[in-house]
């Protein structure tokens, strides 16, 4: 009847997961947002068929999923006190973090410079900038807090005993990659 | 001895010092004092608008500014409902939470209390940058509070007030949220032992469901935000009808945020009433587990009732049976809790103390709001009234005779608790009379000429409308009003020094918070209790009898 | 998190710290500046990376928090004091007690009774008004009508003044309903006024009229206003006071029945109360 309640939740995992059911409701807006605008698209303006770089966004959206599976070696290298697989692993997901950084920015330079597709040209633009400027902007704070991690495990502040704080960061960096899968189906394969 | 010793903790050290305190502060004591006194100036401020409002509408084709009446106008209803939206009901609520939640469940602190005075900041910087528009060229918003776009696009709003809006909504937004983490955060993962989720004070019960509401409801307000601001920044075309952008997705998006929120300023309401109500009936609360369920029913049915503020702009005929019915739906569990309410109080050795009589204000005031908006929520009536001042009149029912009303029993309740000091019972009358006869002469009338057609935000009227009277009574009950919320002020500011001491436990009260001092030390709680029922306190004052052998 | 105190009668608490405040204020700042000018936006990143730093630095271990002492032991709670023994529940008889309920009511029959006199007689001023004035006896039965069929204003006054079937029933209809429902109601509301000699009196012949026919003044303004018009309105107060004593007087004199006894029953134990 009067069984401690308390010991079983850590407010800080609560605290994360209350942040990410956050996090889901502002892009479920966004992306609700873009689905609400897919219409036809006046011909010469840019449409997202012939827009997109597919093969690019393809390379970069494997090197984010493959992080996902990098960040979970780490941390459970991390549990089994292996420090520098640890190491290794974390500081592949962060590689692999700003490859699709730079995926992204290779793919903004084109559409901007190439195809003329800015925030203000259409409907399209200013949806897929938000969007996806959005989730970059999320994997890049993402990106930061791998390094402050990776800095600390360094120092050996993150240690078996201590990772709860390399434990929620990954949690983070699973939710970016899930948010990518549903920005991907909806920008690449639904808007064509 | 004793008394030697508590003169010298009453000398304070030099104010800067005392500044630098409060400003770094991150005990969720005193940054809940401070969000409900920054609440209080934002009333008062508020307050104010409201009345140039109502003395401009006091006789028909008055101009009360001059030439720039109708701008003016524009801007007061604005930043009025803002205000009082964004700057006092929420920050009012979150700070009562934020000071009584630990104290409930006997925590410590809250769960982050870093990110606690984060919310505390950004709430008031945001206002500030909201207030700063005053400044600027082209002066405050004049967009409404709920911006409808194309008012808020470039075209329609070229000066920067309407940008400060908008960012102010958003550093504020912040805030909110990481109030929300935090509540959740706590409520769910730092109670006292034995205290099961079934057994948390009332209070705390709703506070949870708030934080719900404000995971799901702010963050698409955020989103909609940065789209205005986009709009207008970087030529993006959201709500740009121009170019196939759409005024009416930002109704949608500015709704799905504008409906849960009208239930985080009223759940967490319900929780102080639920804990005033059975403390000065001198009974438990009435089922406790369908208050519960209740409160989850809300929180849920009002995530999809958005659209019924949208009926008039010409959805879909099955949309609008959909909307009208989940609205009503919503009417099932606020009765409930009306009627559990009453069920409490039936029977009961009622002390018609101050906190009690403004519960009691609420239970009626809040019906009438209640009943008006079930009125509203059936479309074919809403045709008729919508964006007139029965609307007017109907929210602020709820928000008034609601929220307001509650948070004055809240106050009452637990101000001796916060200071160590009782409030004065003279002045607490003065305030409730005053207060509910203006009330009622101010927002009664509004549904009067609201009925005979008067459109809500319009600077003026022709005289031959019928609608003089109902204005004048409307703006005699606003003067009312008035000092009833100077007299509190007062009331909170001289009690402070002279009011009688209160001890721990004034009101012989049931939960957790009246265990500890008042006004608590920083720890809160020396030993953290045992809790074995939804009364701890009951507990330890009746061994003999406790409330744990009859609760399941 | 509910830590114990140490054995030093310390507690463990974060300590205050100024990031969260900058943070914030950075935050408000790049705003301002999006809109405004971007020095300010500037300056407020800058702001808040600095803050950014000094919050993670105070989440490491070892950092951040302060021992807070134990208050003095004058400053401490005072321990709640048991008392002995079962709580008991409120009864009647007992101080506090506040529940009052008629013990004594009328019959359902005697509301009925009152209405239908009342209903009987109420007629009398108003025919009389009709008659009276020189609008015949029909104006005020069409006017009844009114309130519930549409387009009765419309009518001219040489209109209202003629006998119209439909009008005539609707308006027979809503007599007797409404005496019957308030001759109900006088039955439930007049024994609770309080009792001195003459306040039921009162209530029903002067009060009560006196509210509903201001309602239906007020009412009738914004829902119907051009029927308002054609209202006597002085006649109108006398016929509603006319019923209004009768039927009190009806109602006030029949015997009153001894309702059922619903207090004193053992209630089950959850709805408890205090009377410690």
């Amino acid at each position: 009847m009067s069984e401690p309640p308390s010991e079983a939740l850590d407010p800080r995992k609560v605290g994360m997961l209350a942040f990410l059911v956050s996090e889901a409701a502002f892009f479920g807006t966004l992306i609700a947002t873009f689905l609400f605008f897919l219409r036809p698209i006046r011909s010469g303006e840019p449409n997202p068929r012939d827009a997109f770089d597919i093969p690019l966004v393809l390379l970069s959206t494997f090197c984010l999923l493959l992080s996902s599976a990098t960040i979970h070696q780490a941390h459970k290298s991390l549990l089994r006190g292996w420090r520098w697989a640890f190491l290794g692993w974390w500081a592949t997901t962060m590689v692999l973090g700003i490859i699709f950084l730079g995926g992204t920015a290779l793919e903004w330079s084109s559409l901007i410079q190439e195809k003329q597709l800015t925030i203000s040209r259409n409907l399209l633009g200013s949806c897929y900038f938000t969007l996806v400027g959005f989730h970059a902007a999320h994997v890049s704070v993402g990106v930061v807090m791998l390094a402050v991690v990776l800095l600390l495990a360094m120092r050996d502040v993150v240690t078996p005993q201590q990772s709860l704080g390399a434990e929620l960061v990954s949690w983070y960096w699973h939710f970016v990659d899930g948010v990518w899968v549903v920005v991907f189906a909806v920008v690449y394969v639904v808007a064509r | 001895m004793a008394t030697i010793e508590r003169e010298s903790h009453v000398e304070s050290p030099p104010w800067p010092a005392r500044v630098h305190d409060w400003l770094t502060t991150v005990d969720h004591k005193k940054l809940g004092i401070m969000y409900v006194a920054l609440a209080m100036g934002f009333l008062i401020i508020g307050g104010i608008e409201a009345l140039l409002i109502r003395w401009q509408l006091m006789w028909p084709e008055s101009r009360i500014f001059g030439q720039d009446t109708p701008t003016l106008f524009n801007q007061l209803f604005t930043l009025h409902g803002t205000t009082m939206v964004f700057l006092v009901g929420m920050p009012v609520l979150i700070g009562m939470a934020n000071y009584l939640v630990p104290l409930m469940i006997g925590a410590r602190d809250m769960a982050f209390p870093r990110l606690n005075a984060l919310g505390l900041w950004t709430t008031l910087f945001g206002g500030l940058v909201l207030y700063l528009s005053f400044l600027t060229p082209g002066g405050p918003p004049a967009i409404g509070w709920f911006a409808y776009a194309p008012l808020t696009g470039h075209t329609f709003a070229r000066d920067v007030g309407t940008d400060l809006w908008a960012m102010g909504l958003l550093v504020s937004g912040v805030g909110t949220i990481g109030a929300g983490v935090n509540f959740l955060a706590t409520i769910l993962a730092m109670r006292a032992p034995g205290m099961t989720l079934g057994k948390v004070p009332f209070f705390v019960w709703t506070i949870l469901w708030t934080s719900v509401q404000i995971l799901l409801a702010i963050p698409p307000l955020t989103a909609a935000l940065i789209m205005v601001v986009l709009d207008r920044q970087l030529g993006a075309h959201f709500f740009d009808a121009a170019n196939g952008g759409s005024p009416y997705l930002w109704q949608h998006l500015f709704w799905f945020f504008g409906h849960p929120e009208v239930y985080i300023l009223i759940l967490p309401v319900f929780g102080i009433i639920s804990e005033v109500i059975p403390v000065f009936s001198r009974k438990v609360l009435f089922g406790y587990e369908f208050m519960a369920a209740a409160t989850m029913g809300i929180a849920f049915i009002a995530m999809g009732v958005w659209a019924h503020h949208m009926y008039c702009v010409g959805l879909a005929r099955t949309v609008d049976i959909y909307f009208a019915a989940a609205s009503l739906l919503v009417s099932i569990p606020t009765g409930i809790k009306m009627f559990n309410w009453l069920a409490t109080m039936y029977g009961g050795r009622i002390r018609f103390t101050a906190p009690m009589l403004f519960a009691i204000g609420f239970l009626a005031m809040f019906l009438i709001g209640g009943l008006t908006g079930i009125m509203l929520a059936v479309a074919p009536v809403d045709f008729q009234v919508s964006d007139t001042y029965f609307v007017v009149g109907h929210f602020h029912f709820t928000l008034i005779g609601g929220t307001l009303f509650g948070v004055f029993a809240g106050i009452y309740y637990w101000y001796p608790k916060v200071t160590g000091r009782m409030l004065s019972e003279t002045l607490a009358r003065w305030q409730f009379w005053l207060l509910l006869v203006g009330f009622l002469l101010t927002f009664g009338p509004m549904h009067v000429s609201g009925v005979l057609g008067m459109p809500r935000r319009i600077y003026t009227y022709l005289p031959d409308r019928g609608w003089d009277v109902w204005n004048q009574i409307s703006t005699i009950g606003a003067l009312i009003q008035a000092p009833s919320y100077l007299i509190f002020v007062w009331n909170l500011m001289a009690s402070l020094r002279s009011g009688p001491p209160a001890g721990d436990d004034p009101w012989d009260a049931w939960t957790l918070e009246w265990a500890t001092t008042s006004p608590p030390p920083p720890y809160n709680f020396e030993e953290v209790p045992t809790v074995r029922s939804r009364r701890p306190l009951w507990d330890f004052k009746h061994p003999d009898d406790p409330d744990w052998k009859y609760e399941g | 998190m509910a830590e114990p105190s140490n054995p030093q009668g310390n507690v463990e608490l974060p300590a205050a710290t100024v990031w969260p405040l900058v943070l914030a204020a950075g935050l408000a700042l790049a705003g301002l500046g999006l809109a405004t000018s971007a020095l300010l936006s500037v300056v407020g990143l800058a702001l808040m990376v600095t803050a950014v730093v000094g919050w993670v630095a105070e989440l490491l271990p070892g950092r951040g928090h302060v021992a807070v002492p134990l208050a003095g032991v004058e400053r401490r709670p005072v321990p709640v004091k048991p008392l002995p023994g079962r709580v008991e529940q409120l009864r009647p008889g007992m101080p506090g007690h506040r529940f009052r309920l008629p013990e004594k009511v009328h019959p359902i029959s005697a509301g009925i009774r009152g209405g239908l006199v009342g209903g009987l007689l109420m007629p009398i001023p108003a025919l009389t008004y009709g008659i009276t004035s020189g609008h015949g006896p029909w104006l005020p039965i069409n006017l009844l009508a009114g309130l519930l069929l549409p387009r009765v204003e419309t009518q001219t006054l040489a209109e209202l003044e003629q006998f119209q079937w439909t009008l005539f029933l609707v308006a027979c209809g809503i007599h007797v309903v409404i005496s019957l429902t308030i001759g109900l109601l006088y039955g439930v509301l007049l024994p609770t006024v309080p009792a001195f000699p003459g306040a039921q009196l009162l209530a029903g012949g002067l009060i009560l009229p006196a509210m509903w026919t201001g309602a239906s003044y007020g009412l009738m303004g914004v829902l119907n206003p051009a029927l308002r018009e054609h209202v006597h309105w002085p006649w109108y107060v006398v016929s509603q006071l006319v019923f209004g004593v009768a039927a009190a007087i009806v109602v006030v004199r029949t015997e009153r029945v001894a309702v059922a006894p619903i207090v004193g029953r053992e209630l089950p134990p959850a709805p408890r109360e205090d009377r410690a």
